[in-house]
């Protein structure tokens, strides 16, 4: 950052666009001119206020913006292009959003929607969490099923909304929700996958596109994957729509075995599920609660549980036959035989005060199998998140990283007011360059979610950073060890064969699954020095029978 | 849950969405053959404080 660029800051008062629409705002200004070095059009939110700062704006200027106001923030060589990028600012803000074209199918409010589609049976709702109960409570009395994206809802507003809606028979998925399936159509996040026999009910959205996907690679399509929301298995909210998805998936004439994804519920819903399972279902079920026991089979091996999604992938496939297991074995597994002598190049370019793994998340779930995962083979360490479970530290702060330290970039203080990290980078590019630059990081840790709704280039809107970052190690003496994972399909739009091959191109180790990404970043990070065997065991198995 | 909701039909039905928010959603179903609506929703515009204390009397 040059000391003589020109930060300026313009707040236009009262004035509301969605993050999304702030998003490509930004970007149209970024390209109005070479000298322009940041333009960032966004709502004052806390969040998107400590951004800027960390951007390099004056906190004074920041400061003054109220939440319904939108901050223009502009970095520029000279007076000349922030003019230009204001005016260009001025003159995008008050064209009329959303209506670049005529389309009917585009309207400025819900009763104009609703005129135009009186039959519609679900709504999907990414609109700020403090407006969703009026919405959300509007739409039940209507009987139209909801998922809903939106973050930021209060738990009392989600327990009303979804006490009402079981009242009624309607359908809630989330708040919190960002991906479904439905007779094989992706609702909000999701990838192009192959319809087939496995239906998933998932309080775990990245979790619910990561088996999808690998199940995609193994030849296994899914029918139906129903996204009910992180707090969905808390004692909160007591499994309602949980339970809801279980029995709506079990009477379904098409799934004919089903996936259960989640953080482990509190022990009163994980009963509720276990108690309907063992009693009243009759199809073939993997528990995948992640963290949660492994190994387990109930009911003669009908029931399997599994602590990763990865292992969650193998026992689906191995419940459906030898084919498909065998399918699975091929496209989603690397066996430590394989894994460490590939690995053993990295570990030996490390300097000896390289001992830490910084991992950069954009899903929640990968985050919490990376920290079950990390936190089990590097448990005499230190480890931290933002998004803390089992024997994870909080981090003092979920801006800045200490020792090995896992961040949830989708976690609500770097979301409040602009769009998610599967979509706007922002935050990662430079999170990527902080992290590089301390000396006691051995590993950087990253997944890339490719699909409907997401980046139409994940891997592409931070290579260069990531290169800058490597090569900023190099030059110190250091050797920056790069871990990734894609999650998405060959036929999601945005190249899975093309986004591997851009990241190997930089010298990045890619691995199948993030549970495997994790592993090898704790390999790496240990120079091999870990009981591999017994993590295999532990982590990547498709389940045991103690029944 | 009652037996006779919207849900039970859900899954055997073809989906008709609407979409409230972020359009890259209503773009992706379109993208997929879903019948889809999309509406821009904006919050209702903040009142300043003095003319919501004046509305609080009035009303």
């Amino acid at each position: 950052m040059s000391g003589q660029d020109i930060f300026h800051i313009t707040i236009r008062q009262n004035f509301y666009r969605d993050s999304l629409q702030l998003l490509k705002i930004s970007d149209s200004i970024r390209r109005v001119s070479r000298e322009i070095l940041e333009a960032s059009i966004i709502m004052a939110t806390p969040t998107n206020k400590e951004i800027l700062i960390r951007l390099g704006f004056r906190p004074s200027s920041v400061g003054e913006a109220q939440e319904s106001d939108i901050i223009i923030a502009i970095r520029a060589r000279d007076q000349k292009s922030v003019d230009l990028a204001v005016a260009e600012a001025d003159r995008l803000l008050e064209s009329p959003a959303g209506a670049s074209k005529q389309d009917e199918s585009k309207v400025d409010d819900l009763e104009s929607a609703l005129r135009s589609m009186p039959d519609a049976n679900l709504a999907l709702l990414s609109i700020p969490g403090d407006h969703v109960r009026e919405v959300s409570l509007k739409l039940i009395d209507l009987g139209i099923n909801q998922q809903i994206f939106s973050d930021h809802v209060p738990v009392e507003d989600e327990l009303e909304i979804k006490t009402l809606a079981a009242e009624k028979g309607v359908l809630i998925l989330g708040p919190g929700a960002g991906t479904s399936i439905m007779n094989g159509k992706g609702i909000g996040f999701s990838n192009a996958v192959r319809t087939g026999p496995v239906g998933i009910v998932a309080a775990a959205g990245t979790g619910l596109q990561e088996v999808a996907t690998l199940l995609d690679h193994c030849g296994i399509g899914v029918k139906h994957g129903l996204g009910v929301g992180g707090n969905d298995p808390k004692d909160k909210i007591g499994g309602i729509m949980m339970m809801q998805c279980i029995k709506m998936l079990e009477s379904n004439p098409d799934v004919g075995i089903i996936g259960i994804v989640s953080k482990p519920p509190s022990p009163s819903v994980q009963e509720k599920i276990v108690s309907y399972l063992t009693r009243s279902a009759g199809k073939k079920y993997v528990l995948a609660f992640i963290g949660g026991a492994g190994g387990d089979q109930k009911n003669g091996g009908r029931i399997v549980q599994v602590n990763t999604l990865a292992s969650a992938v193998l026992a689906i496939a191995k419940q459906l036959g030898r084919r498909q297991f065998e399918m699975a074995i091929a496209a989603t597994y690397v066996p430590p035989k394989d894994l460490m002598p590939s690995l053993e190049d990295e570990w030996r370019r490390l300097g000896p005060g390289q001992k830490r793994v910084r991992a950069l998340y954009t899903g929640g779930t990968f985050t919490y199998e990376a920290e079950v995962i990390l936190g089990s083979i590097l448990a005499d360490e230190p480890i931290y998140s933002n998004s803390p479970i089992l024997n994870i530290k909080q981090l003092d702060d979920s801006f800045k990283s200490q020792d090995t330290s896992i961040v949830d970039l989708g976690e609500e203080e770097f979301t409040e007011g602009r769009p998610h990290p599967m979509i706007d980078p922002t935050v990662r590019k430079f999170r990527i360059a902080e992290e590089a630059s301390d000396p006691s990081v051995a590993v950087l840790l990253m997944d890339f979610v490719l699909g409907y709704g997401s980046h139409p280039d994940p891997v592409g809107a931070v290579i260069n950073e990531i290169d800058d970052a490597k090569r900023m190690a190099g030059k110190a003496g250091r050797h920056l060890c790069v871990v990734a994972h894609v999650c998405g399909t060959s036929d999601d739009l945005q190249g899975y064969s093309q986004s591997i091959d851009k990241l190997k191109g930089v010298g990045c180790v890619v691995l199948p699954t993030n549970a495997l990404a994790a592993v090898a970043s704790a390999a790496v990070a240990r120079r091999g020095k870990v009981d591999i065997d017994g993590i295999y065991a532990q982590y990547l198995t498709a389940g045991e029978a103690i029944e | 849950m009652t037996d006779s909701g919207s849900a039970r039909k859900l899954l055997d039905s073809e989906l008709k969405v609407i979409n409230l928010g972020l359009d890259i959603f209503y773009n992706a179903l379109v993208e997929q053959n879903v019948k889809a609506m999309h509406v821009n929703w904006k919050p209702a515009p903040k009142l300043d404080k003095e003319t919501e204390d004046i509305l609080d009397k009035m009303l």
